[in-house]
């Protein structure tokens, strides 16, 4: 690297990066105990330490040796730091995620009375520590049977483990989908979001492991002597033994952050496709797509309805529907209306009150979808115009709740706000 | 159902015939990924022409034709042409951490494209787009057996292209009600293609991780679920880029043709968004670089025929077809004008930034820490192709960004849909986690 002639005190910088490290990990203690810090104490330590990394890179930039010196004084603190730290975490995190898992999520937060969710925040940790912690654990005394029995062992057991806790997720959550919610906390005193928490921490103690993977040069590690100076927060460590530089290790490790998150959606999703799949296995295709859109009371109803509608109307039919406004952006679509209803016509009411236009042979009544608590009642229901016993041939209606039919000759249409009505009224 | 599989499986077969004609040095991952969507486009291209031209029907006879077709062009060219075991991957099982990692990794994957695949199978459409049109043409298509009907000749079902719809009709002309299988396989095709890719540049370890990435990412797998034209369309404006990017780097012409091909494939499956303006932005920078222009040439040309073979196609069948189209030069013009206006006037910007904010970044925000330091990366190590990469993934955005200011202006309640820029916005995934990955190039 081109070294620049900029005439800055680099010792200066280096020792102040420093304290910035110090400074975010007695935060992130303080934190961790529970103490009452203002809100800006958790947004000034990500800073504190976004700025210390920063200046880290900065260092790197411009000179690397000066910044490999200076970078010893602290680094012996943290190194083992992370040796101590990191079984204390991991104990703790499976203990609090165990506990968790059998009483209810949110458990450990109540009783310690924290602002913080301490999984989420121990995982992070874990992520920050691992690297320090493999490069201690690869240089002490123990480490030909640490390589050659203990991290396979743990390796295989992580993953077994993980696997597990998946699966328990995926399966609960199937349960609690296909009977009722919460059957699996009635039932077995689960909670299927425990083992969210759960694969969690083990997926973070995974990433241990991912990161020894990534390392190449392994022979030349075992032959050195440790050197304290390889030990900086871990990242340093990995940026002078893996192949990988100290960047592509953090991408490395926000990459795999992120891996962890996505994997909980996709077992999140396989889970609720097998549930759906199960509970539509023997219904026909509108109760199926009823079912996948909410359900009777949901945007369900559609399915149900139009298939009404299409047993009371001929195929030439022409109908009058609501405008796509308030209440009615579903049904007053004349496209979404065409694929349930075709080949009937849809004719579109350019507002609420318009009158039936002539080419007309029936018109829907259609309450409106969705029951918004805050809306005023008298706002539902269409078409809000009297239509004269004249003009009709005949109403039909359909019950929301029981699909219960029925058939109402020579009497004039009027809304009522009251009634949830639905249905197609015949024109002569 | 069985008649549809086997369509699929015939598209399988023909492809790749069709790279062995072309005596592609790919590997087999590469090959069974660009099956799919190449035989799938191809076929749909034809279908429409078939349809149009000479009034063939749409109907199982035409999908059998299809199906003896490709098959016979596969098997021909795979008994005429010898095959050269040279450059299929070989792959050694051992039992390394590597390799166990990368197992698991693939194991979830293949749990969710399994999931997927079986979900689509059994369960009706019920996304709204598709009800009001891709589907709705699709089945009266089949009913019909032509796109030339009634139902269908209007601007707003006109104003999207094909792909998806005939996609549909791969299922329904046979009888078959899983149209959304055709959505799986789209998904495990960007899967192998993506992986593929990244292999060309890394190791196999994390072009697994890269795949994985993208495999699971939320929005891909909610969209693989669903039969909406983004997937398909952010998948083929991806791979449009990093095959482009593939041949800025290898030089290599098929990574051309191919990227030519999948551009091509991302107008016929949206024609609203036009990503084929950034590809020929990116395209010309490159070719200066490397002063290339009769390629130049070659390679816009099926986006630029499709696109106009596809405009007449509408104009024809819209009833006041020239004055919609002198309409649209109008508002073109009033909308770049007022686009003008619009970037002056910071009041207007500054909402339509924090929109754009809001609905096409952070719902990648677990992207954005490791896209800060691979790009940090990419400066430090002062790497051409992390320059080019950056180039192409902030074209992406500043398009983006620019045509959700040109919607603002011309379509009132823009700002009551911001799910359809987020869904835009998922044409940017491929290319950004390609980009993360690349950084562990320089040391693979």
């Amino acid at each position: 690297m081109k070294k620049y002639s900029v005439k800055i005190n680099i010792s200066r910088i280096a020792e102040f990066s420093n304290e910035l490290f110090v400074i975010t990990f007695f935060l992130i203690i303080l934190d961790l105990t529970g103490l009452k810090l203002p809100h800006s104490v958790g947004k000034t330590y990500t800073i504190l330490f976004l700025a210390g990394v920063l200046l880290r890179v900065f260092l790197l930039i411009i000179d690397r040796n000066t910044y490999k010196a200076l970078c010893r004084n602290l680094s012996n603190f943290f190194s083992l730091g992370g040796a101590i730290l990191l079984p204390l975490l991991l104990g703790l995190l499976l203990a609090v995620s165990t506990a968790e898992l059998f009483h209810y999520p949110g458990l450990v937060q109540e009783h310690l009375n924290l602002k913080f969710d301490p999984i989420r925040w121990m995982s992070a940790m874990l992520l920050i520590l691992t690297p320090s912690a493999i490069i201690l654990l690869l240089k002490s005394r123990l480490r030909k049977k640490l390589l050659t029995i203990f991290i396979p062992k743990i390796f295989y057991l992580l993953l077994f483990l993980t696997a597990m806790a998946w699966t328990g997720r995926y399966l609960f959550l199937y349960l609690d989908t296909i009977y009722y919610d919460n059957y699996s906390f009635a039932t077995f005193h689960i909670h299927p979001v425990g083992f969210t928490n759960l694969s969690m921490s083990l997926a973070s103690l995974s990433a241990f492991v991912f990161i020894f993977m990534m390392l190449k040069n392994r022979k030349e590690l075992y032959n050195s002597s440790p050197k304290v100076s390889d030990l900086l927060m871990g990242f340093q460590g990995v940026y002078q033994t893996l192949s990988l530089s100290i960047i592509q290790a953090l991408t490395l490790v926000s990459m795999f952050g992120a891996l962890i998150l996505y994997s909980q959606y996709a077992t999140q999703k396989i889970a609720l496709s097998y549930a759906n799949l199960h509970n539509i296995s023997k219904s026909t295709q509108s109760e199926a797509t009823s079912y996948l859109l909410g359900g009777r009371q949901s945007y369900g109803w559609i399915a149900e309805y139009t298939d009404f509608i299409k047993t009371v109307t001929p195929d030439n039919a022409v109908i009058f529907i609501p405008p796509q406004i308030e209440h009615w952006t579903w049904t007053g679509n004349k496209f979404f209306m065409l694929y349930f209803l075709y080949p009937r016509k849809m004719v579109v009411a350019t507002d609420l009150y318009q009158g039936i236009p002539e080419s007309v042979t029936h018109v829907l009544i259609s309450h409106g979808l969705l029951k918004d608590v805050d809306e005023d009642a008298a706002s539902f229901g269409w078409p809000k115009i009297i239509i004269s016993s004249a003009q009709i041939s005949r109403i039909d209606l359909i019950d929301r709740s029981n699909l219960e039919k029925n058939t109402i000759l020579g009497e004039a249409y009027y809304q009522d706000p009251s009634t949830e009505r639905w249905g197609i009224i015949t024109l002569r | 159902m069985l008649s549809q599989i086997s369509l699929f499986i015939s598209f399988y077969i023909g492809s790749i015939g069709f790279l062995y004609i072309l005596k592609d040095k790919s590997s087999w991952i590469e090959k069974l990924g660009l099956s799919f969507p190449i035989a799938s486009v191809i076929w749909s291209l034809v279908w429409w022409l078939l349809n149009w031209l000479f009034a063939t029907p749409i109907n199982a006879t035409l999908g059998y034709i299809t199906m003896c077709v490709s098959i016979f062009l596969g098997l021909g060219a795979i008994l005429l042409i010898r095959k050269d075991n040279k450059y299929i991957r070989k792959f050694t099982p051992g039992l390394s951490l590597s390799s166990m990692a990368t197992s698991i990794l693939i194991a979830l994957l293949a749990a969710m494209m399994l999931t997927n695949i079986v979900y689509n199978i059994n369960t009706p459409i019920t996304d709204w787009d598709s009800l009001t049109l891709y589907d709705f043409r699709a089945l009266r298509a089949a009913e019909n057996q032509s796109l030339e009907i009634e139902p269908l000749q209007n601007s707003y079902i006109l104003g999207y292209p094909l792909y998806t719809s005939i996609g549909h009709l791969y299922g329904y002309v046979f009888d078959s009600h899983s149209p959304k299988l055709f959505y799986s396989l789209l998904y495990l095709s960007g899967i192998l293609i993506f992986y593929s890719l990244l292999l060309k540049v890394t190791s196999n370890l994390i072009s697994t991780l890269g795949a994985t990435t993208l495999g699971l990412y939320p929005l891909i797998v909610q969209h693989s679920y669903m039969a909406y034209t983004n997937l398909a369309h952010s998948f083929f404006v991806g791979f449009a880029f990093l095959y482009l990017f593939e041949w800025w780097r290898s030089g290599s012409n098929r990574n051309l043709f191919l990227s030519s091909f999948f551009i091509m494939a991302s107008s016929w499956t949206r024609s609203v968004e036009p990503f084929f303006m950034v590809y020929l932005g990116i395209l010309l920078i490159m070719i200066v670089q490397k002063h290339r222009r009769v390629r130049f040439l070659i390679s816009i040309l099926p986006v630029l025929i499709l696109r106009q073979l596809w405009e007449y196609y509408r104009t024809i069948r819209l009833e006041s077809g020239s004055a919609n189209v002198a309409l649209e030069v109008a508002g073109l013009t009033n909308s770049t004008l007022d686009l003008m206006k619009t970037i002056a006037n910071p009041e207007h910007l500054s909402i339509v930034w924090n929109f754009f904010i809001e609905n096409a970044i952070l719902p990648h925000k677990s992207l954005l820490l490791a896209i800060f330091f691979a790009t940090l990366h990419f400066i430090i190590v002062r790497s051409r192709s992390g320059y080019m990469l950056m180039l192409i993934n902030g074209s992406l955005a500043l398009f983006i960004f620019l045509g959700t200011l040109q919607f603002s202006l011309v379509y009132q309640n823009w700002i009551n849909i911001p799910g359809s820029l987020t869904k835009v916005s998922m044409t940017m995934i491929p290319v950004l986690i390609y980009y993360v990955f690349y950084s562990f190039r320089s040391n693979s």
